[in-house]
Order: C-alpha cells, then sequence, then structure tokens
C-alpha cells in the first residue's frame, strides 16, 4: 500500500505527459513577421506582419508587437500567399471513388469513407495546399455527395470536414458515364435522359407525398393511422436538395454541347450548377457560363488523353477571363495538387492574368464555387488563417513550399520535415 | 481586209513584238530565279535584348547573324551585312532550340485510343523495329512543342524489354523525311522493375517476382548472343541469318547508342555491368534510384535521360522530392543529363519540367543546359544545343526566362528559317474568338 501511491503518482505524471507529447496544446496563435503578404483587397504588401489568433487572421501590420507570448517565424521577406484550395480530387478516400454499380446514387457520402492517413494529403501539403474538395468519380451521370475538407494531418474526420462549405453533388456527362457498363447509357442522349429521369421522379415523389399530406389533414384524426405513406426514398430526396437550394451541382463535362443541355436542365428543374469540371471546350461558350453564373473548375493544360478532350487550347483562357468566368484551377492528382502554383503561374502566360488574378485561381475563385469564400481562400482579416509560405515567388516553377498553416496550425514545415530533403 | 503587202508588214510586227515578250518574260524569269536563289542565302540578323548562348556568358543586346541555316557570328556589337533581313526584338531572350530526348511525338496521339498509338508494339524483343517507320509528320502535336520551344525530339518505341530504335528530328517540315536528322539514333531498352512488395507476401507477387527475375536473365542471354552473333559475322563463315540479332550488330558495328531505362539501383548497376560487359555505348535512363549509386555512374562515364519531372516519389521513405532533387546531384558529380517530357500530349511542357528542379538545388545555367547543350552531346548532335558560329540555327525567341510559368514563345527558327505555320492551339484560339464554324 505504501508503494502503490507514488506508483500510481508517477504513472499519472508519465501518462499526462505522453497524452501531452501526442496531442500538444492547440497552437492557434500565430505571428508571422516580416513577410510579403499577397492580399486580394490591399495589393501585395512588402515587409509587413500577419498576427493569427485563435485561428482566424487577426492583424495585418507593419511591426506587430504579440500581445502575449506566442509562436513567432520570421520569414525574411518570404512571400505569403492564402492556403491553396483543390476544388476537385479524389484524395483522403479509403476505396473506390465510384459507386458504378448504379447510374443515379446521390444519397451516398464520400465523406463516410475519409481515410485521414491518406499519405497524399500529406503530399498536397508539401505544395501549400489547406483545404480540398473530395469528389465521387464520373462513372455515373449523377453520383455522390461530394466532401470539403482542411488538409488537417493528424486530425480525425470528423475535425477535417468543413461544415461551412456548400453541400455538392457531383454528376459526370460525356464518355465517362457512358459505355462502360456494357449496358444504358451507351450515347450522350442516355445520359442526358437520365439525369432527367432523376429528375421526374424526384419531381413525381413530391408530388405523391404532397397528395397524402393533404389526405392525412382532411382525414379524421383516430383513423389516421390507416393511412399508409408513400415509400420513403432517400436517392430522390437528395434530388429534392438540388431543387430545394441546399445542394449544388458540381458537374464533370468536356464537351460544349452536353455543357449546354445540363444548363437547359438546370433551368427545367431549377437545380443550381456551381462549376462545370474539366470542361476542356470551355473557350467556346464564354459567354453562356458567365451569363448563368457559373464557374468552372479545370487543369491549365493537360488534355489530349482521350477523344472529348482533344479540342482544346490553353490560350482559350483568355476568352473566358475576359468575359469574367469565374476560374478555378484544379488538380485531380495529389501531384499536380502539390504543384497548383506553377499551373496558376502559367494563367499569366495563357490568359494574360496579374500575379493576383492568377493567385485567385487557386485559392479565392475555388472557394466561391464552394461556398467558402466567406471563410477562406484570401488573406483577410477575420477569416481562417489558412497559409502557405514560399521561398521565392509563390507562382513560380522554381519556387518551393516552406509551410503550410491550417487556422493557425503548422501542418507542414519543410526545415523540420523527414520527409523531404531538400530545405 | 488587209492588203497582202500590209499583211506581211503586220506579220513581221507581230513576230517582232513575240520575240520581244518572249525576251521580258525570259529576263524577269531570270530575275526572280535569282531572288530565289538568294533567299536561301540571305543572311538573316536577329537581334534581341539577351542571347543565351549556353556555351558561354550570355550577351546583353547582341546580334546573331545566320546564313544558309548556320549561325555564322554571334557577339554584342556585330555589323549586319547589308541586305540581310532584320528580326528585331527588343524585349526578348534567345536561346537554342530546346531538344526532347525521350517522348512519344509523332508515334501517339489520343492516349486512350489504342488506334492511335504506334510506339507500343508486341513482344519483349523487338531490335528490329524503329520509330522512324510510323512516324507521323502531320501530328498536331509536333507543332504545339515547338509553339513553347522544343525545335528537336528523340521519339521512342516502349513496351517489353528491347522495344526498338528512335528516331531524332527537328520539329518542322512536311514529309518524315524532311524532319530526320537520324532515323537510327539509339537503340531502347529497358531492365525490368520488381513489384512493389504489398504488406502480406502472396502467391501473385512471388509470381511476379519469378518473371521478373527471368525476364533480366533473357535479357542478358539476349545480348550475349546478340554479340556473339556479331563476332560470328565479323569472322566470318557460319552464322545463320537472325533478324534481331542483325538489328542488334549496330550496337557494335556503327557505336549506335542502347537507351537503356533502368529504376531501382540494383538494376541502374545492372545495366552498367551490361553494357561494360558486352562493350557497348549506353546511357542510363529513369534512373530513379540514381542518389544511390552517383559514383557508380559517374565511373561508368554513361551519361542520363530523366523522366518526367511530373512523377511522384515511389516509396514514402524516398522523400517527396525524390525525383527533382536528383538533377541537382547529377550536376553536382558532373554526370551529363538531359530532361525529357515522355507522353506526346504532354511534350510542349517540357521546360518547365527543368524549372521545377531549380527550386530543388539545380542551378538556372545547368537547368538550361539540361534542355539544350547537354541533350545534344548525348545524343551526338555536334551541331545543335548552343548558340555559336557553325552550329545549326534553331532559335527559340522567348519573352522571358524559359523556365519560368510565365513566358510565351514570340518565335522560332529552324535551321535559320522563321516558323510561320500555327498550331492547334493557336487555331482554335482564334476560331473561338471569331466565332468561326469550320476553318
Amino acid at each position: 500500500m505504501k508503494t502503490i501511491k507514488p506508483f500510481l503518482t508517477v504513472m499519472a505524471v508519465l501518462i499526462c505527459t505522453a497524452f501531452l507529447a501526442v496531442h500538444p496544446a492547440a497552437a492557434q496563435d500565430l505571428l508571422l513577421k516580416n513577410g510579403v503578404i499577397y492580399t486580394f483587397d490591399k495589393g501585395v504588401l512588402k515587409g509587413y506582419d500577419l498576427l493569427v489568433q485563435d485561428g482566424k487572421i487577426a492583424r495585418i501590420d507593419k511591426k506587430i508587437t504579440p500581445p502575449k507570448k506566442i509562436k513567432t517565424i520570421n520569414l525574411s521577406g518570404k512571400s505569403v500567399i492564402p492556403g491553396i484550395i483543390d476544388s476537385h480530387n479524389h484524395i483522403g478516400l479509403a476505396g473506390q471513388i465510384n459507386e458504378y454499380s448504379e447510374t443515379v446514387t446521390p444519397e451516398i457520402l464520400m465523406q463516410d469513407q475519409l481515410n485521414p492517413d491518406h499519405p497524399r494529403i500529406y503530399t498536397s501539403l508539401s505544395g501549400g495546399v489547406t483545404m480540398t474538395h473530395t469528389m465521387h468519380g464520373s462513372a455515373n451521370p449523377i453520383g455522390g455527395e461530394n466532401v470539403t475538407i482542411k488538409l488537417k494531418w493528424g486530425k480525425t474526420p470528423d475535425e477535417m470536414i468543413e461544415k461551412r462549405a456548400w453541400r455538392s453533388l457531383k454528376m459526370a456527362l460525356g464518355e465517362n458515364p457512358k459505355g462502360r457498363r456494357g449496358t444504358y447509357p451507351e450515347t450522350r442522349m442516355g445520359v442526358s435522359d437520365i439525369i432527367e429521369n432523376a429528375y421526374l421522379e424526384a419531381v413525381d415523389y413530391r408530388e405523391k407525398w404532397r397528395q397524402f399530406k393533404k389526405k392525412k389533414q382532411d382525414t379524421p384524426e383516430t383513423d389516421r393511422h390507416k393511412l399508409i405513406p408513400p415509400q420513403k426514398n432517400y436517392r430522390l430526396e437528395a434530388i429534392l436538395d438540388t431543387i430545394d437550394g441546399k445542394m449544388v451541382i458540381r458537374c464533370h463535362s468536356y464537351r460544349a454541347e452536353e455543357t449546354l443541355d445540363l444548363i437547359r436542365l438546370s433551368k427545367k428543374y431549377g437545380f443550381k450548377i456551381a462549376a462545370f469540371e474539366h470542361i476542356h471546350q470551355a473557350y467556346r461558350i464564354a459567354d453562356e457560363l458567365k451569363a448563368h453564373n457559373i464557374g468552372i473548375s479545370i487543369f491549365i493544360d493537360s488534355w489530349n488523353y482521350k477523344a472529348e478532350a482533344s479540342e482544346f487550347t490553353p490560350w482559350g483562357l483568355r476568352l473566358l477571363h475576359e468575359k469574367g468566368v469565374t476560374i478555378a484551377l484544379n488538380s485531380d492528382t495529389s501531384e499536380k495538387m502539390r504543384r497548383l502554383y506553377m499551373e496558376a503561374g502559367k494563367m499569366r502566360r495563357y490568359a494574360g492574368m496579374n500575379d493576383l488574378d492568377a493567385l485567385k485561381t487557386i485559392t479565392l475563385n475555388c472557394a466561391q464555387i464552394m461556398g467558402m469564400a466567406d471563410h477562406t481562400g484570401s488573406i483577410e482579416v477575420g477569416k481562417d488563417a489558412d497559409l502557405a509560405v514560399f521561398d521565392g515567388h509563390p507562382l513560380s516553377s522554381m519556387s518551393k513550399c516552406l509551410l503550410t498553416v491550417i487556422e493557425g496550425e503548422i501542418y507542414f514545415d519543410r526545415a523540420k520535415d523527414p520527409f523531404v530533403k531538400v530545405k | 481586209m488587209i492588203s497582202p503587202r500590209r499583211h506581211e508588214e503586220h506579220e513581221v510586227k507581230e513576230k517582232k513584238m513575240k520575240k520581244l515578250i518572249i525576251l521580258i518574260i525570259v529576263l524577269a524569269a531570270m530575275c526572280v530565279s535569282v531572288s530565289a536563289q538568294d533567299q536561301a542565302d540571305q543572311p538573316i540578323a536577329i537581334k534581341a535584348k539577351k542571347i543565351v548562348t549556353v556555351s558561354g556568358k550570355s550577351i546583353d543586346n547582341g546580334v546573331i547573324l545566320v546564313k544558309g541555316g548556320k549561325i555564322e557570328a554571334v557577339g554584342a556589337s556585330i555589323a549586319i551585312p547589308e541586305g540581310a533581313i532584320l528580326h528585331e526584338y527588343k524585349d526578348a531572350i534567345v536561346y537554342p532550340g530546346l531538344i526532347n530526348a525521350f517522348t512519344t511525338l509523332g508515334n501517339t496521339g489520343i492516349s486512350a485510343i489504342r488506334q492511335w498509338n504506334d510506339a507500343w508494339e508486341v513482344g519483349l524483343f523487338k531490335p528490329n523495329l524503329s520509330a522512324f517507320t510510323a512516324f507521323y509528320p502531320w501530328s498536331n502535336l509536333i507543332p504545339i512543342s515547338r509553339e513553347f520551344g522544343t525545335l528537336t525530339a528523340l521519339t521512342v518505341p516502349g513496351m517489353g524489354l528491347i522495344p526498338g530504335k528512335a528516331v531524332l528530328f527537328d520539329l518542322h517540315g512536311w514529309s518524315p523525311e524532311d524532319m530526320f536528322i537520324r532515323k537510327e539514333a539509339a537503340l531502347v531498352m529497358a531492365v525490368p522493375e520488381p513489384p512493389d512488395p504489398p504488406l502480406r507476401t502472396n502467391k501473385r507477387y512471388k509470381k511476379r517476382l519469378e518473371r521478373v527475375k527471368k525476364q533480366k536473365k533473357d535479357l542478358w542471354a539476349f545480348v550475349d548472343k546478340a554479340h556473339k552473333y556479331y563476332q560470328r559475322a565479323k569472322k566470318g563463315g557460319n552464322n545463320p541469318f537472325n533478324p534481331k540479332y542483325e538489328a542488334m550488330k549496330d550496337l557494335w558495328e556503327h557505336q549506335l547508342p542502347a537507351i537503356i531505362n533502368a529504376s531501382s539501383a540494383g538494376n541502374i548497376r545492372w545495366a552498367i555491368k551490361l553494357a561494360k560487359t558486352f562493350k557497348f555505348k549506353a546511357i542510363l535512363a529513369d534512373v530513379y534510384e540514381g542518389e544511390e549509386v552517383l559514383a557508380e555512374i559517374k565511373n561508368s562515364g554513361f551519361p542520363v535521360i530523366l523522366g518526367s519531372m511530373y512523377s511522384r516519389n515511389r516509396k514514402w521513405d524516398d522523400g517527396l522530392d525524390k525525383v527533382f532533387r536528383l538533377p541537382a546531384q547529377l550536376a553536382a558529380k558532373g554526370i551529363p543529363f538531359a530532361f525529357s517530357s515522355s507522353w506526346g500530349s504532354a511534350a510542349f511542357d517540357l521546360p518547365l519540367n527543368a524549372g521545377r528542379t531549380v527550386a530543388y538545388g539545380l542551378s538556372q545555367e545547368e537547368a538550361v543546359k539540361g534542355l539544350t547543350l547537354y541533350p545534344a552531346k548525348i545524343l551526338g548532335l555536334t551541331g545543335y544545343g548552343s548558340i555559336e558560329p557553325g552550329k545549326i540555327a534553331n532559335l527559340v525567341i522567348a519573352d522571358g526566362n524559359i523556365l519560368e510559368t510565365s513566358t510565351v514563345v514570340k518565335d522560332v527558327f529552324i535551321k535559320g528559317k522563321k516558323v510561320t505555320g500555327k498550331s492547334f492551339f493557336r487555331r482554335e484560339y482564334h476560331k473561338a474568338e471569331a466565332k468561326i464554324s469550320g476553318e
């Protein structure tokens, strides 16, 4: 008995220390000194400090004295940009990216198979990426509900899921959803019909429930238990969510005509398309995309890998930019995700964009099509402290990311990282 | 009615007029043909803000004189001869034409369409196949690569252990013969890599491992037999005809280099041993684990052709920057290397592959050399790779640093002639801008 008390005390101390080592106190306060800060509202601020408190950008000013002892990093003139956002990816998933057993599966949730230990998450962090829109694949005309995650390596899926983002449903047109099952759909006509049919069924389902509810009201209370309601259908309710403005559509397309066809359906049934994905022929329909306020989430110049990607020109980005279409760059893979800053740099040569507009294509524009523009995507007081520090010009091929910060916490630090040899 | 006498006079006048007209036509024709002759030899002068010679110091506000397709002179204060056509680029930088050392340009089109792939034949040992026989000069991918500065490339066959022979060409011309520099510029080989071990060793993994081991043995045996075939042919006497061994003779008869793809450290060592044992010239390609065998590569004297710099590390422990930190290590050891951008559709992004490695320790000068002088030397292109008197006038006029993401190539010259043909990318832009249906 005498020895047990000190033993328990020692054990308690050891366990607490171990716990603290594995779960350090949340470091959501940070001071970055003497950086070149890329803001969209005040331009490029040279020799400025950036103060982060409770995970939010608190102050951008020259020579900030921190209110209390917080982690301070002297950037010595290095560039700070908003954390890079990839608005179209499939990383962090534990299994298949496609539920291709059926053609319409909007009821499934990509967040159900989030794998927070996926190495590709770490690969992306090393390129300054702080948030991704992890999507269902393009095997189905109507796929599943996508999930937006902040790349908080080491945290649980619940901590990574970004609940403030718009709910979004994946749709796909063209060669990927058709001709792969040996059955319907074999043509683009079939793909269009399958999508329209889902909306017709959803509208019919709603009508049946409306009729049932009315009948219930007209039935005396004592007899209501005798009424049999229509069967609950999670699939069609997900479709109805897109009509009720609770979920936006993000649609994979390549050719201009299939894109225009979905826009037609969106007007007919009242669903909102936030952006088209890949859409290699966007340069042919810049006017229509602008008129319907639909953005694009694209590769900068990967093309010709299949027939529908063979009519394309990166110089067409100039037409889209001139018309004011929201352009977001994506990678679809973690290798490209970690060099999105290089892809954005190319916007300057293809579209004649200046540095800040080019930077928006991997930050603010992406946040806009994901419904996160109020919370992240730019360096502004009050927004999440999602930041990336680069050792050179942030859009140059010859630069690399040194530090990746999400809501004030450092998730990638090249100087200390054991998985990068060149510091 | 004209009187007979008047008619005679009229006839004489007509004959004289005819003679005069013929004389005028002949003289005009002579003038035209003389100026066409002159045009081919007509000197061209290119003036630019900066000339990156690669072989020496860069020249500010320099001039390049071109005649007969070759560089005649380059310097800061060169007198521009009378009659020379002057191209002035006030804000541009001139580079030697970039060289893509390993690609499928001209042999492949849309990746997913099998009918458009003429680089991947069936079979393991195919030294008798040549990429030049299936080279498609009208591929829309060729002007696109050219538009971003690649003016020369090596197109290689793929698949198997000895896919075949590669073709070296300039990216301008109408028929294949217009473009070829060398129809059979190298033999391509590939050392098979063992599959990644699974979490638990299973039967399938063991089978694949066995197959790879056997293929390596077979590759060694094949080269051995081909070498013996060549030796018997030299001696004369009984040597039954074998088309594959016949195709291998170039390795020894004409010192045709063999580009050997090897990724792991073990395979790189094996490739060096193969080339040294059977005494043929080798170029090592891919060399993913080159970092571990830098000394061996240096001692072998063999140069390196790098794979795409847009690649991931294959093992977690290799580190995230495994692929793009290698060029700096090769440069530090003095091992010549060339960049490549393999698949035809992605080939145009070659300069940025090189640019990326500058972030990981390679100097900008070495990066540019890896796109110009080094591939020229590695592929035996003595007239290419730098802006010096006597070299072929393959020139890229860029509005900035060729390694940078914002740079646009304004003009290219191939063999001294300014290329005016527009790429598919440019034509599509103009069509969409003006909303033209058709061309």
